[in-house]
């Protein structure tokens, strides 16, 4: 079996391999991050991180290898061993007590006619919203750091298939057959970022004995397989997407029942369509950025103990305006909206749940400071994250940061929960 | 006034009050907002920002420093015990002339000494000529020789050479004198390093120096000064108060009107000039102000009710104090405003508008801030203030502050008829030494007579013909019209003329220069040192010059074209006193005796600058000290709904502006740059003290139905507060005193001097005349409210400043510079034809950029940019390759051929894996970090025809190349203000249209950037641009542009301009 598992990336590194060595492209980032929190006086983490890139021109298309190791002085955020939510056979990744070692990504890319292709494992971003997802789900995510971690570091990637077909007309139609089915890696049980909102986990009696049964990884099966469709066209000054997608839910379902006197949760995941659709346009100095999504079949956690779950569709929509008629800067504000339908009454969220973000960024001295502050702050429960950075790029390849992230509100918020967490950040970042 | 109910000001602060956290985190947030634009804040200290761009005066000197190449240079001398011309001497300037030609920004051909001069001597077969010396000069009798050369030339005697032969001159011009400051410091660096004789020193001046040293003077000075005055502040407040968040609280106001006013200056490109140094201290005194009042007032409840709640307190406070505080703002605002409408310097301008907005931000923090953190801080009343205020009318457990006011309200109140008589007295005296009032300015005068630099300008003044120029510029109208006898005639003429002026030492031009070379070439003849009589004979002595000379021996007298010549006058005096009447007689020379049709002649330099900036001073700073008092005027009595009371409260600050002209006469004060703004500050600052006192004795009255009673509660709280509030502001000002910088310290005195006047009289004769006359605005006759019509009021307010408005545009107009017709090709033509240059239809080429900051360190990028016509839409897309942190960044752009419809953009974020849309509105931002903005990077070196009016100015030789000037200028200022650009100037090579050279000017007028392209060569039978060098004069920022691979044939795919391709990076 462990062969089996090594078969179609031992394949890619074999061809990567036979590549002549003048084809080889190498590059790379060394990364330190030290994240301290200052409410309870402890590192969370203080991280060193590799990741090496390698591209080679291979047959009429190229090959690209991405590699990350990171070790991490401090134990609070690594799972020491790999989440049961990664799909067997599948993650190339091993965990180990202060550290981890992966391969991130590792892709084929050819253009054929009008047709690219892109086969192996890779990330796949759809939407046009920042911070919070909506449509950008093909990719499960990793909440080591809840949202704090970039998008880009913190996106699993899947093994899949991705073909884009350029129309007559410029549009450009996507299909995504995706194999992989990990799922989103949740915190581990000692993590300062480890879920407790009765948003997302149940929240048992406390006198009644809790039995929790690991998750349920969905089968490999083709049957669990995610597809994709979405056409992209640009219209009359307008980006616009359709997008369809069918796929097991990367957040686990919980159910809660009763076995004798105890309580035992279990958790496994479902299927669901989505079906959505974004625009973005150039207004004068503003930017309008509109996504839209119904999902089908989604499980909310309910007032009701047992199970704990009910099933309903859901409407979630993004408004964003970003105004950029200030030199070197950048305003944005978006407005999420999560709608359920039917099962009035029963969620713990409330029927209609909104956030709003607002980001602000100011580049200084031709781009080498810049400034960022971002507000994600729940409308329903006044909750939310409040964050900072300061960025200076202080040679071509290097970049020093310092920043801060703060949560405040309820401690059941989405963002409440966190509360505990808030930290100050230093990192250097070192290109090669 | 149409007061608002009091249950809705009540409501407004118990709001505020309830929901202080969100005020404070606004209030920040604006901090940091404006605080955000603070580094883009950039320093002016030259003399030229006291112009206004389009002054003639201006534009006509940068023509000639174009023309001629001369600047304000720096003046070294270098200054023996005896002699000058020994081997020692000469040898030190030799090696001063080498090493300062290595100094940064100094213009390498623009160094002028004996060691890079050339001597005219006549030999057998024409002239020859030749340094006075080269290299080292080894003994006293080759220094002898160069002694007897230069005596017998006389051009350089008072000039380069001390008239009395102890020193000699090394004159720098500087490439760009807005780097005079970095220039001046790495100058005088060099010059330490020197290993000079003994006996020997050096002295640098001139007026690149002057502006150089000015700049970091004034900065050390205002950063020792700011910090103590906020320090004096806080230790007024504190002794007020004896409590710490007071203290905390009015620095955080203070703080908040500074930044907002810096930050909006930043915002709107406006600089920070040398008399801007005066805004902070004069935004402390009048941010604490407010503070004060609404703390004592606070206090006093605190007082008074003990039991009763903080919130309570505040808003009770804050009830009783907005209205004051307002009419303060109102008042002081209006009286900077004055200085505003009324003030034809930009820097003069700027800081009556900005002043204005800092004192508005002071009341806003103060009314809604301040109260929010009171509410949050609580803090309790320090008992032993608490006894001092509950303390009875007459008791003796008052502070002393209390007591000294309670003593003048007595002094007032018994003999309010001598306070009447003695301020009348103050009143004429100072109407009678208005008149005398002198106008005078001199740059040199703005350094401690300890100072290096002014001891330097002496000295170099009284052994020379002098370091304050001022240049004759003579037009002839046709090429080589300077070679007629005549008009030479007419220019030595004119010298003569001017040599009998005062304080003008000497004078150089073409004419000396022939007339050495007529000397030269007839064998040295003394008689002969004069002009030759026919213009062949003229031209030839220039052909025989230029097989020995070089060919820019000239540059700084006559023009290539042998059509305009320089004539300069050397004087002795910088001052505006001594060199009026030297402009005013040589314009009335020119006018009458000079000017014909064979040659006509134009003021220039810095002494004809000067004049102009200096000479209308006076009579703007009476224009607007009337303003402002009309202002203030037009105002309080509009507030108080009676025009009595608005001249009552003009009473106290009228008086203290006549008692400082009293001591600027007595002084021998002149009205110069620093000290004319001080009427716009006194009013602004000294109305506050009147409005408090009518206020509060209208409130009193109202309270008590008693004058006297009402005077004796005045005392001992208001004027206690208001006593604070004087010592708040006079301290401020006081540290000014201790300025270095001889206006600041002069603005310091006067304005202190004033601010106690408006403070005493405020105290004193106001509270007397109401005693005695018993005004209606006061005792309750309330004024009918249909007697002042408010609506009125308001119309004839925006009458007039739409009057002034226009009457304002309308010079402006007047005063633009009148475009001159030439015959040189149309400039829309030239534009044309320089849109019209192929560039392919397709094209690839690699880019690396290197990003330069002023300190040198430098960071290098990567790029492949791709280009396609798809009809007339063009699309490009780059893709960063290097370093790590940017690649795979990706940038795409569609640029419609309709110019009304916006580019689409895209920017691909690797980080985010995501492309965003960018908005493409804003052409004059800078293109990732680059000195490149988006539009210079989409027109690659072409103009959009309809963003400019285009003017052809001249045609050149460069380095053997013809070229021709064009001058580009927005047709609007929206399309300025939106490009980032108010001017470009191209150089643009007739061969191939391609612009090899560019200077861009910001909407301000400012010399932005420039642009120098080399490498410019034909790729496919395509003329392309390699190498381009971008550097920003304001940032000292440099992107050094290079290009390579470039390929016009190969084949690029549709599909590789399509935003979903951009994630795929560079194919």
């Amino acid at each position: 079996m462990k062969i089996k598992r090594y078969v179609v990336p031992l394949t890619f590194l074999a061809i990567l391999a036979s590549a002549p060595v003048w084809a080889l492209s190498v590059g790379g980032m060394l990364k330190t991050e030290m994240a301290y929190s200052y409410l309870d006086h402890y590192w969370q983490k203080q991280m060193t991180e590799l990741e090496l890139e390698l591209n080679s021109a291979v047959g009429a298309g190229e090959l690209t290898l991405l590699t990350r190791a990171s070790l991490d002085r401090q134990d609070w955020l690594n799972a020491r061993r790999t989440p049961a939510t990664y799909a067997a056979g599948r993650s190339l990744r091993h965990d180990a007590r202060h550290g981890s070692a992966e391969l991130r990504e590792l892709y084929w890319e050819t253009e054929i006619g009008q047709t690219y292709w892109k086969l192996g494992k890779q990330q796949v971003v759809w939407g046009e919203a920042d911070g919070l997802k909506l449509l950008d789900v093909i990719n499960p995510q990793s909440y080591r750091e809840f949202v704090l971690d970039d998008f880009d570091d913190s996106r699993i990637p899947l093994w899949m298939i991705n073909v884009e077909h350029i129309l007559p007309d410029d549009s450009v139609l996507q299909f995504l057959w995706v194999v992989d089915n990990t799922t989103h890696e949740l915190a581990g049980a000692n993590s300062p970022f480890r879920f407790t909102s009765p948003l997302l986990v149940p929240q048992p009696n406390m006198a009644a004995q809790v039995q929790v049964n690991p998750l349920q990884a969905p089968p490999r099966a083709a049957s669990n397989n995610d597809f994709a469709l979405r056409l992209a066209r640009f219209w009359n000054g307008w980006d616009m997407t359709l997008n369809y997608l069918y796929h097991t839910v990367d957040e686990p379902v919980l159910r809660t029942r009763l076995e004798g006197s105890r309580i035992v949760v279990d958790g496994d995941y479902a299927r669901s369509h989505l079906l959505g659709g974004s625009a973005s346009t150039a207004l004068g100095d503003w930017i309008m950025r509109v996504e839209l999504a119904f999902e089908t079949d989604r499980y909310h956690r309910a007032q009701d103990a047992l199970p704990g779950v009910v099933k309903a569709n859901q409407w979630g929509s993004v408004l964003g305006l970003d105004y950029q008629g200030w030199s070197d800067q950048l305003v944005s504000v978006q407005w999420f909206q999560s709608r359920v339908l039917g099962q009035a009454g029963r969620t713990v969220k409330d029927k209609t749940e909104h956030v709003m973000s607002l980001i602000w960024e100011h580049r200084f001295i031709n781009d080498t400071l810049t400034v960022r502050a971002s507000n994600l702050h729940s409308l329903n429960r006044d909750d939310g994250l409040v964050r900072a950075k300061l960025t200076y790029n202080a040679w071509s390849d290097l970049d020093i940061y310092v920043g801060g992230d703060r949560f405040y509100g309820n401690n059941d918020g989405l963002f409440g929960q966190f509360d505990q967490a808030d930290r100050i950040v230093f990192g250097v970042e070192f290109g090669f | 006034m149409n007061r608002q109910p009091p249950s809705m000001v009540e409501d407004f602060f118990r709001w505020v009050v309830t929901h202080p956290r969100r005020i404070l985190a606004i209030g920040l947030a604006l901090l940091l907002l404006f605080g955000s634009f603070l580094p883009s804040l950039e320093k002016d200290t030259r003399a030229d920002a006291f112009l206004a761009d389009d002054n003639p005066a201006l534009i006509y000197k940068d023509k000639v420093r174009e023309t001629f190449g001369l600047s304000d240079p720096m003046v070294v001398a270098v200054v023996a015990e005896e002699t000058i011309f020994t081997a020692e001497g000469l040898n030190a300037i030799q090696s001063i002339s080498e090493s300062v030609r290595l100094v940064e920004n100094v213009d390498p051909d623009g160094i002028t000494s004996l060691a890079t001069e050339n001597n005219i001597v006549g030999t057998d077969d024409g002239m020859e000529v030749q340094p006075f010396f080269e290299g080292q000069v080894d003994s006293q009798a080759t220094a002898n020789i160069v002694r007897d050369a230069v005596r017998a030339f006389p051009l350089y005697q008072g000039t380069l050479v001390a008239n009395d032969e102890t020193a000699s001159l090394i004159v720098v011009e500087l490439i760009d004198d807005g780097q005079a400051e970095a220039s001046y410091q790495a100058l005088e660096a060099k010059l330490k390093t020197l290993n000079l004789a003994e006996g020997l020193t050096l002295h640098v001046a001139g007026e690149g120096a002057i502006s150089g040293y000015l700049g970091s003077y004034i900065d050390s000075d205002a950063s020792r000064l700011n910090p103590i005055a906020a320090l004096i502040i806080t230790l007024i407040v504190f002794i007020a108060f004896q409590r710490v968040a007071p203290t905390l609280l009015a620095n955080v106001i203070i703080l908040a009107s500074a930044l907002i006013t810096f930050g909006a200056m930043a915002a709107t490109g406006v600089s920070f000039f040398v008399i801007t140094n005066a805004l902070p201290v004069i935004l402390i005194g009048i941010a604490v102000a407010d503070s004060i009042h609404i703390y004592s007032e606070y206090f006093e409840r605190r007082a008074a009710y003990p039991k009763e709640s903080v919130n309570d307190a505040i808003v009770a406070s804050m009830v009783s104090m907005w209205r004051p505080i307002t009419l303060t703002t109102l008042t002081t605002a209006a009286g900077f405003l004055g200085l505003y409408f009324a003030a034809y310097m930009p820097p003069f301008k700027y800081f009556g508008l900005f002043t204005a907005l800092g004192v508005t931000s002071a009341w806003l923090y103060s009314l809604l801030f301040l109260p929010a953190a009171m509410a949050v801080t609580k803090t309790p009343i320090h008992p032993r203030l608490a006894e001092k205020l509950t303390a009875s009318s007459e008791g003796n457990k008052r502070d002393l502050f209390a007591r000294t006011m309670v003593q003048l309200g007595r002094l007032t109140m018994r003999f309010p008829k001598s306070i009447v008589l003695l301020s009348f007295m103050v009143i004429t005296l100072g109407l009678f030494s208005a008149q005398n009032l002198v106008v005078n300015d001199d740059r040199i005068d703005s350094f401690n007579p300890s100072e290096a630099l002014y001891q330097a300008d002496k000295e170099i003044n009284s052994r020379f013909d002098g370091t304050n120029y001022l240049d004759v510029v003579v037009e002839t109208p046709y090429i080589e019209g300077i070679f007629e006898p005549s008009v030479l005639n007419k220019v030595e003429a004119l010298q003569h003329y001017a040599e009998t002026l005062p304080h003008v030492q000497g004078s150089v031009s073409i004419v000396d220069y022939l007339k050495q070379m007529n000397r030269a070439l007839n064998e040295g003849q003394q008689a002969l040192y004069s002009l030759p009589d026919n213009s062949d004979l003229i031209a030839q002595y220039f052909l025989l010059y230029s097989t020995s000379g070089e060919p820019t021996d000239f540059e700084e007298e006559v023009d290539y074209d042998y059509r305009l010549a320089n004539v300069r006058l050397f004087m002795n005096e910088g001052a505006f006193v001594d060199n009026k009447h030297v402009v005013l007689a040589m314009q009335d020379y020119i006018d009458t005796v000079f000017n014909d049709e064979a040659a006509t002649a134009t003021l220039s330099g810095r002494v004809n600058l000067t004049y102009h900036w200096i000479k209308d001073l006076g009579r703007s700073h009476f224009l607007g000290m009337g303003i402002a008092l009309f202002l203030v005027w037009l105002v309080s009595s509009l507030l108080f709904r009676s025009v009595v009371a608005g001249t009552f409260a003009l009473i106290p600050v009228a008086t203290s502006i006549l008692l400082v002209y009293t001591a600027m006469v007595v002084l021998n004060i002149g009205l110069g740059i620093g000290t004319s703004m001080f009427s716009a500050v006194a009013i602004g600052l000294g109305v506050d003290f009147a409005i408090h006192t009518i206020d509060r004795i209208k409130a009193l009255f109202a309270e008590t139905g008693s004058i006297a009673t009402a005077l004796k509660q005045f005392y001992p709280k208001t004027g206690r507060a208001l006593f604070f509030n004087l010592l708040a502001i006079g301290f401020g000002f006081g540290v000014l005193i201790s300025s270095k910088v001889v206006p600041l310290n002069n603005f310091g005195n006067i304005v202190a001097l004033s601010v106690v006047t408006s403070f005493l009289i405020s105290m004193t004769l106001l509270p007397a005349m109401i005693l005695l006359f018993k005004p209606r605005f006061i005792t309750g006759k309330q004024p009918n409210h249909n007697d002042v019509p408010k609506r009125d009021h308001e119309k004839s307010a925006s009458i007039t400043v739409l009057t002034m408005g226009a009457a304002l545009l309308t010079t402006v107009i007047f005063l633009s510079p009148q475009l001159i017709a030439s015959e040189l090709p149309e400039g829309r033509w030239v534009a044309e034809q320089i849109n019209q240059v192929d560039e392919g239809n397709v094209r690839f080429s690699k880019v690396s950029m290197t990003l330069t900051d002023k300190h040198g360190k430098a960071r290098v990028r990567e790029a492949v940019i791709y280009r396609k016509y798809i009809g007339e839409e063009k699309r490009t897309v780059l893709f960063y390759l290097q370093p790590r942190n940017v690649k795979d960044t990706a940038f795409l752009t569609y640029d419609y051929p309709q110019s009304e419809v916006d580019d689409d953009q895209w920017l691909y974020l690797p980080a985010l894996r995501k492309s965003r849309r960018i908005s493409a509105s804003d052409r004059g931002d800078y293109f990732l970090g680059t000195d490149l903005t988006y539009e210079d990077m989409k027109k690659e070196g072409k103009f959009d025809l309809q963003d400019y009016q285009f003017k052809t100015l001249g045609i050149k030789t460069i380095n053997g190349h013809k070229r021709l000037l064009l001058e580009s200028l927005p047709r609007t200022e929206a399309i300025a203000r939106e490009l980032g650009y108010g001017k470009v100037q191209a150089w643009v090579d007739p061969d191939n249209w391609i612009i090899m050279k560019a200077q861009y000017w910001d909407s301000g007028m400012n010399l932005l950037k420039s642009l120098v392209l080399d490498d410019v060569r034909q790729v496919d039978g395509i003329w392309t641009r390699h190498n381009l060098r971008i550097e920003n004069h304001k940032s000292g920022h440099i992107t050094e542009w290079h290009i390579s691979d470039v390929d016009y044939h190969s084949a690029i795919s549709d599909s590789l301009f399509n935003r979903n391709s951009l994630k795929r990076g560079a194919p």
